[in-house]
C-alpha cells in the first residue's frame, strides 16, 4: 500500500490532525460522501500521520513508521480492503473470530484478534475498513461489539459511499465526517497528478463528466466511457441509427467487473443507461433554466432539451424502466437496444412534429 | 555491517529466532530475521508480532556495526548446513554475505525500517525470579486457560505480583487454576498483566536452565523476560479478566480429603462409560466413603468406591471428569482436598501448597 | 392530439399510414425488441411452441432441433389445428385465443397468456406455420420472415399443426452474439422440454437434435416412468410419492432422498396447474423441507405438481411468467413444507458417500459401494489385547507403514456374521487436519471429523433430553450479553423452555442477559453467538410456545457451533474415542446440517478403480 497526500479535503484533514493532537479524536470515525473522491486516500493519510514519528500531523514519509505503513508492514495498522482483496463482501470472519469457518482454512487474522492484543510499537492501533458497507449484517453486528467497548488507543476509520447500508447502531456509535465532491478544478488537478501523460483536454472533459469525483472519472475512462459517450452522442443527435449504435456499443473496449460474461454485459448496459439518464437529467435541467456551463453533459443536454419537456420526460421514463430491467436480470443486450430506441423515439417525435404529421 | 562469529552460536540464535517467525504473514517484513551488530555483540531478532525474541551473541568480533533484514528461513538453513567453525556476516551493497571458509551465500536485504520496532528489556522496575518457579507456575495454570472461541481475555494467564509473591491465574469460564510462589525480590510492588498462553509457553521454552535467575518486566503493552542469552516479549491481552475472586468460596460446609492417585484412577474408570452422551460423574460422599457414579443412556453405568475423609453433610455433587483429571495430573501432594457448599456452587480443590483449582459443577435439571 | 398521444395510440398496423418511411422500420424493430423479453434464446421458442401444441390438444408432440435450436426449432402436434382465419391472426401481437378479457386474468388455468409469442418469434426469425384442422380437406400455410407476414395459402399436410422457426436472430448480429455454444443452447432446450415432459402425463414426446433422437417418452407413461426414462433408474426407484390436500389445494408428485441433491436446479420441478414454473417461494419450500437433511448448497431433487384455484394465484407478475404470486402464501408454505417433509421421512436417507463416489465414478468406471451399516460395538478385545485392527505388515522407515487388508477371497463384509468386528482402531491418516482416513475390514473409510463430531454432540443432547434432563455446566462467572429490550422479553418468555434444554439465562438489568449455565456436552460456547441464535430462532417461531421441534432446532445450532473445528489436530486417542462414540449414538452418517460424516470405499470399489474387475 502506498499512501498519497490527498489532493483535496485539506480543511477536514487538518481538523482531524488537530483533534488528534489535542487527544480529542474519537475512537470510531465514519468517512462518508460520494464515491471516488478520495475518502480512503484520506483515511490512509490520517493513519500514517497518527503513526508517524512526527505525528499527529501530515506524515513525513521518511521515518520508520511511515515506511512501514507504505509497505504494509506496520504491525499496528490493520487494513480491511475488499477492493484490493477482490472480495464482493466483507465476511464476518474478517471482523470476529468464528469457528464455523470452511475446512482447512487458516483462521484469518480478524479485526477482533488484532485488537485483542495491545499495540506493538506505540499506543495507537488503527483499523481502516474500505467500503465498510460491504459488511453483511453478521459482520456489522460483530463490529458492533468492538464499537461498544472501545479500548484506549484504538481508532477505527470506516469508509463508505453507501451510508444507508449500515446498521443504525453502527452509525450511532461513529462520529460521521462528511466528505464533499471536489470542485471541477480540484478534480482536474487530481486527474493530472494521476497520469501526467493524459491530454489536458481529456482531463478537463473527464472532470466535467464525473461531477467532482476523480475516482468516478478514472472508472469512466477505464470502462471506455469516452468512446461510449461519443456513441451515445451520435445516437442522441440522430447521426447514426440506434441499432447500429447498439451493435457498435458491445465492441468498445472497456473494463467491467463480474464473474460471468452476462454479469459483465449487465454492468456495461447499466453503465450506458446510467450515462443516458445523466444526460437526460441535464437536458431537463437545461430546459428549466440551469446554465449550460454548469452541467456535466451540457453539450448533449442541448439536443435533449430541444425535444421539449414532454418528449424528454417520456424518454426519461423509458430509460428508468430500462434501468429497472437490468436489475430484473432481463437480457442486457435487449435492454441496450430498448434504451437506445427510447432515445430515437424522442427523435422521431421531434422530426414528426417538425413535418407536422399527425397520427 | 561486518561481524565474525562462531557458527554454532549463530546457528543456535537463528534457530531460536526462527522458531517464532511465521512462514507467511500479511506483513511480509516479519518473515525476515533482523540482525543488529552493536559494538560488542550480534543480536538476532524475530517476531510474529504476538511474541518477539531478541537473541544475543556476545563473543563476536564486530568490525563494522550495522543492521540488516534478511529472509529468516534461508539464512537459518544455510548456516545450519555450513561446515566451517566461524562465519562472517557482511553487507555488500543491498545484499548480505554469509561466508564460511570457501562457502558463501548472498542474500537480498530489505530496508530495516520496514521491520517493526522490537522493544529492549527495561532493567529498571524489573522483577527477579527463579526460572524453575516461572515454569512451574505456568504449567500449574495454563491447562485451565481457554483455547477456543469466547472471551479473548481468557486465552491468557493473569500474572500478578503482590509484595514478594508471583501469582498466576487461568480460567476458561468453567474451571480456574490459581498458583503462587515466592519471588527473589523482597517487595516487587503490585503489578498485573494478562499474558497470552502462547507467549508464556515460549518463555518456558527459552529458559533452558531451571536454576537461572531471570528478570521479568511488566511493560505497558508487553510482558518481558530476560535471560542471559535472550530477551523475550509477549504482547499483552487488552481486555478484562473475569472477576474470579468472588468464586473462590471463603468458607465451606463440606470437606473431603482423598488419595490423589486413587481418586484419579477411579475417575478414569467411571469416565469410561460417560463420554458419549453424558459428561457428568457424580461424587456421593458420606462419612469415610466416596462413591463415584456415571451413567450414559447408550452405554450403561459404572460405580466405584473409595475410602476418604469426609466432614460435612452427606450429599452428591457432579463434575466433568475430564476437568478433575486435568487438575489431578498436576496435583503435587499425595492427598487432594475438595471443599464445597452445595451441588450448584463451585468445588474448590487444593492440589498443593499455594495451588487452588476451582471447578464448576454440572447440574441435571430433570 | 399531441405528438405524444399520436405515438402512444397508434396501433402497430396503422403506423404505416403516417409518414411511412420513418414509421415502418421502427415498427418492425419494435417487435424485434419486444421479442427480446419473450424470446431470449432457442429454449424460449421451444417453450412457446410446445405450450401452443399442448393447448391445441396434441397427444403426440414431436420436437426437432438443429444446432441447439438456433438453426431450427420445429414442433409438430396432432391437435385440433388452425383454419385460415386463425392463421391470419397467428402472427399478430395480442392475438391470443386464450385471453379474451381482463376477467380472464383471474382464471389463468390454461398454460399461459402468450399474446405476443408468435409475433415476437416471427420478428426475429423465419417462421412458418403449417396447419390442418381435423375437419378440413386441406392444410394451410403462413410465413413470417423477419416481420414480413405472408398471406395464407393452401398446402397439403397431416392433421394438426407444425410450426417451424429457422435461423433465430440471424439478421440481428447484436442479439446473436449472446447465444452460447450449441451444447449450452441445446442443454437449455432440453431442460425446458424435460420439465414439459414430466408435467404432461398422457402426452407422448419425441425430441430429436440434428436428426438424432434425444428424448422419447410414450403417452402412457406415468411420472415415475418419465423420470426413469429421462434421468435413470437410480433416481426413479428412490423417489417417494407426495400427496397432500388443503382445501381446494392439492400437492402431488415425487421427491428424491437428500443424497440426490445437485449443484443446480435442473431436477427441481414445480408445476402449477400443469404449467412448469420457477418460483422463489416454491424453491424456498423445498429448501425448508430439506433443511437439516441435505447440505445447504445442494439443491434437492423433486417433481411436484400443485393444483389450486386459479383465483388464489396471480400469474401476471413478470414478463417471463416464471414468478407467480400466491394470495395466501404463508398458509400455503406451511402446508407444502409439512407435506413434503412427511414424504421425505419415508425416503432412504443414508448412503452419504454416494455422491462423492459418483463424481469419482465419472472419471473412472466404478459405481458407488453400498453404504456400510453402523459398525457393531467392538465387544471384548481380541486375545492379543491390541487395539490395532489392520495388522502392520512391515515397517518402512520414516514412519511410512504398510497395512494389510484382507484380500477379496477372505473378504470380511460388515454383514457377514463371522467377520471380525471392526474395532475402530488406527492407524489413522489425518488429512488437512480435517479428514481421517483409516482401514476397515473390507476397505477403507474417510471420516470428516467436524461433521462427525457435530452429529455426535447433537445425538447426545437429544438422548439426554429424552432421558429426562440435560446436564448443565455451571459457569464460573456469568457471561454477559447485550440485547435489546424486546429481545430480553422474548428470552424471558421462553426461559422455562430454554432451561429445559440446559440454557440458563438470567436478566441482568434491562438490556443485559447473564448466561449462567450451558449444556455440558458443548465443549465451549460463544455465549454471545448462542444468545443471538436463540433470539433469532425464537423470533422466527413466534407466538406458539416452542415444542420439542424448537428444542431440536436450538440443539442443532448449538451442536454445530461448539463442535471440533475442522483444523483441530486430534490425537489418535481422540480419534478412536470419536469413532467409538459414533457407533454408540448410531446413525451418525450425516452431520445435523446434512453433510456426510464418512465415506466408505469397499474392496470392490478399489478393484474396479484399478480395473481388476
Amino acid at each position: 500500500m502506498r499512501f498519497d497526500r490527498p489532493l483535496a479535503h485539506d480543511v477536514l484533514i487538518e481538523r482531524l490532525f488537530a483533534a488528534a493532537a489535542d487527544g480529542r479524536l474519537p475512537h470510531a470515525i465514519l468517512f462518508e460522501g460520494p464515491e471516488g473522491i478520495g475518502k480512503f486516500v484520506a483515511a490512509r493519510w490520517l493513519a500514517a500521520g497518527l503513526l508517524c514519528e512526527r505525528g499527529p500531523a501530515a506524515p513525513c514519509g521518511e521515518c520508520g513508521p511511515c515506511k512501514r505503513v507504505a509497505t504494509e508492514n506496520h504491525p499496528d495498522l490493520l487494513l480491511i480492503d475488499p477492493i484490493a482483496e477482490g472480495e464482493e463482501r466483507i465476511r464476518v470472519g474478517r471482523i470476529a473470530m468464528r469457528s464455523d469457518g470452511g475446512a482447512g482454512e487458516e483462521p484469518e487474522r480478524s479485526l477482533e484478534a488484532f485488537l485483542d492484543l495491545r499495540a506493538v510499537e506505540g499506543v495507537h492501533r488503527i483499523v481502516l475498513i474500505r467500503e465498510c458497507d460491504r459488511m453483511n449484517d453478521a459482520a456489522q453486528n460483530a463490529l458492533l461489539k468492538t464499537l461498544e467497548e472501545p479500548r484506549p488507543g484504538t481508532l477505527l476509520v470506516l469508509e463508505t459511499h453507501r451510508t444507508s447500508r449500515l446498521l443504525p447502531t453502527i452509525l450511532s456509535r461513529c462520529i460521521r465526517v462528511r466528505f464533499d465532491a471536489l470542485s471541477r478544478a480540484d478534480c482536474e488537478r487530481v486527474l493530472k497528478a494521476d497520469d501526467p501523460s493524459r491530454p489536458a483536454e481529456r482531463a478537463v472533459a473527464l472532470a466535467r463528466w464525473a461531477d467532482g469525483s476523480p475516482g468516478a472519472a478514472l472508472a469512466f475512462e477505464r470502462r471506455g466511457g469516452v468512446v461510449l459517450r461519443d456513441l451515445l452522442g451520435q445516437c442522441v443527435r440522430g447521426e447514426r441509427a440506434p441499432l447500429a449504435v447498439a451493435a457498435a456499443f458491445w465492441d468498445v473496449e472497456g473494463e467491467f467487473t463480474g464473474k460471468t460474461p452476462t454479469a459483465r454485459a449487465r454492468g456495461r448496459a447499466r453503465f450506458l443507461v446510467d450515462l443516458a439518464l445523466a444526460v437526460w437529467r441535464d437536458g431537463m435541467r437545461l430546459s428549466s433554466g440551469v446554465p449550460q456551463s454548469e452541467l456535466a453533459h451540457g453539450d448533449l443536454a442541448a439536443d435533449v432539451a430541444r425535444s421539449g419537456v414532454l418528449g424528454a420526460a417520456r424518454a426519461f421514463d423509458r430509460l428508468t424502466e430500462c434501468r429497472a430491467d437490468i436489475e430484473r436480470n432481463l437480457a442486457p443486450e435487449a435492454v441496450v437496444e430498448r434504451a437506445l430506441l427510447a432515445l430515437t423515439d424522442r427523435g422521431r417525435i421531434l422530426r414528426a412534429s417538425k413535418s407536422g404529421a399527425r397520427g | 555491517m561486518k561481524v565474525l562469529c562462531e557458527r554454532e552460536k549463530l546457528r543456535e540464535g537463528l534457530t531460536v529466532a526462527t522458531s517464532v517467525i511465521p512462514m507467511k504473514s500479511t506483513r511480509p517484513a516479519v518473515e525476515n530475521v533482523y540482525l543488529v551488530a552493536t559494538d560488542d555483540a550480534l543480536e538476532l531478532v524475530g517476531t510474529d508480532l504476538d511474541v518477539a525474541v531478541r537473541f544475543r551473541i556476545e563473543d563476536v568480533k564486530v568490525e563494522e556495526p550495522g543492521t540488516a533484514l534478511i529472509p529468516a528461513r534461508v539464512a537459518a538453513d544455510f548456516v545450519r548446513d555450513l561446515a566451517g567453525d566461524t562465519v562472517t556476516l557482511r553487507t555488500k551493497g543491498d545484499n548480505l554475505l554469509i561466508e564460511s571458509g570457501d562457502d558463501c551465500c548472498e542474500l537480498t536485504t530489505i530496508d530495516p525500517d520496514e521491520y517493526p520496532v522490537v522493544a529492549r528489556f527495561e532493567e529498571s522496575d524489573s522483577v527477579r525470579v527463579m526460572a524453575a518457579t516461572l515454569t512451574r507456575l505456568v504449567s500449574r495454570t495454563s491447562f485451565a486457560a481457554a483455547r477456543e472461541a469466547g472471551r479473548y481475555a481468557m486465552h491468557g494467564i493473569l500474572t500478578q505480583t503482590e509484595g514478594d509473591e508471583l501469582k498466576m491465574i487461568a480460567t476458561d469460564g468453567r474451571r480456574l487454576a490459581m498458583a503462587s510462589a515466592a519471588l527473589e525480590d523482597a517487595d516487587a510492588g503490585s503489578k498485573s498483566a494478562i499474558v497470552p498462553t502462547k507467549g508464556m509457553q515460549l518463555f518456558c521454552r527459552v529458559m533452558d536452565d531451571p536454576t537461572e535467575l531471570v528478570a521479568v518486566h511488566f511493560g505497558e503493552s508487553q510482558f518481558c523476560l530476560k535471560t542471559t542469552k535472550a530477551e523475550v516479549f509477549a504482547r499483552l491481552i487488552d481486555g478484562e479478566f473475569p472477576r474470579y475472586s468472588a468464586v473462590i468460596p471463603p468458607s465451606t460446609e463440606n470437606r473431603l480429603e482423598a488419595d490423589a492417585t486413587t481418586l484419579t484412577q477411579k475417575l478414569k474408570l467411571v469416565a469410561n462409560v460417560t463420554s458419549s452422551d453424558t459428561r457428568a460423574v457424580r461424587l456421593s460422599m458420606e462419612k469415610g466413603a466416596l462413591t463415584i457414579f456415571g451413567r450414559s443412556a447408550s452405554t450403561g453405568e459404572a460405580t466405584a468406591h473409595m475410602p476418604v475423609d469426609f466432614d460435612g453433610k452427606p450429599g452428591t455433587i457432579a463434575f466433568n471428569p475430564d476437568y478433575l483429571i486435568d487438575g489431578l495430573k498436576n496435583c503435587e501432594s499425595d492427598t487432594v482436598r475438595l471443599e464445597f457448599n452445595e451441588k450448584t456452587s463451585p468445588g474448590k480443590f487444593t492440589l498443593g501448597e499455594n495451588y487452588v483449582y476451582i471447578v464448576m459443577p454440572i447440574t441435571i435439571d430433570a | 392530439m399531441t405528438d405524444l398521444d399520436a405515438h402512444q395510440d397508434s396501433p402497430p398496423d396503422r403506423v404505416v399510414t403516417c409518414t411511412a418511411r420513418i414509421a415502418e422500420l421502427p415498427e418492425r424493430v419494435r417487435n424485434q425488441i419486444a421479442a427480446g423479453e419473450v424470446v431470449e434464446r432457442p429454449a424460449s421458442v421451444v417453450k412457446e411452441l410446445v405450450e401452443n401444441a399442448l393447448d391445441a390438444g396434441g397427444r403426440e408432440i414431436r420436437v426437432d432441433l438443429e444446432e441447439g435450436g438456433v438453426k431450427l426449432v420445429r414442433v409438430v402436434d396432432d391437435g385440433i389445428g388452425m383454419g385460415p382465419e386463425d392463421l391470419v391472426l397467428a402472427f399478430c401481437p395480442h392475438a391470443t385465443s386464450k385471453l379474451r378479457d381482463v376477467d380472464d386474468l383471474e382464471h389463468i388455468a390454461s398454460l399461459g397468456f402468450r399474446g405476443e409469442a408468435l409475433a415476437s418469434i416471427g420478428a426475429v426469425s423465419h417462421a412458418t406455420i403449417l396447419s390442418r384442422p381435423a375437419d378440413a380437406p386441406t392444410g394451410y400455410r403462413i410465413e413470417d420472415e423477419w416481420g414480413d407476414v405472408s398471406s395464407v395459402v393452401d398446402a397439403g399436410g397431416p392433421r394438426g399443426t407444425s410450426i417451424e422457426v429457422r435461423d433465430l436472430f440471424l439478421r440481428l448480429p447484436a442479439r446473436r452474439r449472446f447465444l452460447k455454444r450449441t451444447s449450452t443452447e441445446l442443454g437449455r432446450c432440453l431442460d425446458i422440454l424435460q420439465r414439459l415432459i414430466i408435467a404432461h402425463e398422457g402426452i407422448g414426446f419425441v425430441v430429436t437434435h440434428d436428426k438424432k433422437r434425444v428424448l422419447d417418452v410414450e403417452a402412457g407413461m406415468d411420472r415415475r416412468e418419465r423420470v426413469r426414462r429421462l434421468f435413470g433408474a437410480d433416481l426413479a426407484d428412490a423417489l417417494e410419492p407426495v400427496h397432500g390436500e388443503d382445501g381446494t389445494t392439492l400437492l402431488t408428485g415425487l421427491v428424491a432422498p437428500p443424497r440426490f441433491g445437485r449443484g443446480d436446479t435442473t431436477r427441481q420441478m414445480w408445476f402449477l396447474n400443469g404449467r412448469p414454473l420457477r418460483d422463489k417461494v416454491l424453491i424456498g419450500v423445498l429448501k425448508q423441507a430439506y433443511r437439516g437433511l441435505s447440505v445447504e448448497q445442494r439443491q434437492p431433487v423433486a417433481f411436484l405438481s400443485l393444483s389450486m384455484d386459479p383465483a388464489l394465484v396471480d400469474v401476471n407478475v413478470s414478463p417471463t411468467k416464471s414468478d407467480v404470486r400466491f394470495r395466501d402464501d404463508r398458509r400455503l408454505f406451511g402446508f407444502l413444507v409439512a407435506t413434503i417433509r412427511r414424504a421425505l421421512a419415508a425416503t432412504d436417507m443414508a448412503t452419504p458417500g454416494d455422491r462423492m463416489l459418483s463424481t469419482i465414478a465419472r472419471r473412472g468406471a466404478w459405481a458407488p459401494a453400498p453404504q456400510q451399516a453402523p459398525l457393531p460395538d467392538p465387544g471384548p478385545q481380541r486375545d492379543d489385547g491390541s487395539m490395532r485392527g489392520a495388522r502392520p505388515a512391515s515397517n518402512v522407515d520414516d514412519g511410512f507403514r504398510v497395512y494389510e487388508v484382507p484380500a477379496s477371497g477372505e473378504s470380511a463384509r460388515a454383514d457377514d456374521p463371522w467377520s471380525k468386528p471392526d474395532d475402530l482402531a488406527g492407524p489413522y491418516v489425518k488429512v488437512a487436519k480435517t479428514y481421517i482416513l483409516r482401514a476397515v475390514p473390507d476397505g477403507f473409510e474417510i471420516v470428516d471429523q467436524h461433521a462427525l463430531h457435530e452429529r455426535i454432540t447433537f445425538e447426545g443432547l437429544k438422548q439426554q433430553l429424552a432421558a429426562g434432563g440435560v446436564e448443565v455446566q455451571r459457569l464460573l462467572v456469568p457471561e454477559l450479553v447485550e440485547v435489546s429490550r424486546s429481545e430480553g422479553k422474548l428470552l424471558e418468555t421462553h426461559a422455562a423452555a430454554l432451561e429445559g434444554i440446559g440454557v440458563f439465562l438470567e436478566p441482568f438489568g434491562d438490556t443485559t442477559i447473564a448466561v449462567q449455565g450451558v449444556p455440558a456436552l458443548l465443549r465451549s460456547t460463544d455465549s454471545d453467538a448462542l444468545v443471538r441464535d436463540l433470539i433469532a430462532m425464537l423470533g422466527r417461531i413466534g407466538a406458539p410456545p416452542p415444542a420439542t421441534e424448537l428444542l431440536e432446532e436450538v440443539l442443532h445450532s448449538m451442536a454445530c457451533r461448539s463442535s471440533v473445528m475442522a483444523g483441530d489436530t486430534l490425537s489418535d486417542e481422540d480419534v478412536h474415542a470419536l469413532l467409538r462414540r459414533a457407533v454408540e449414538v448410531g446413525g451418525a452418517q450425516t452431520c445435523p446440517h446434512g453433510r456426510p460424516t464418512r465415506v466408505h470405499f469397499g474392496l470392490a470399489d478399489l478393484e474396479k478403480a484399478f480395473h481388476r474387475r
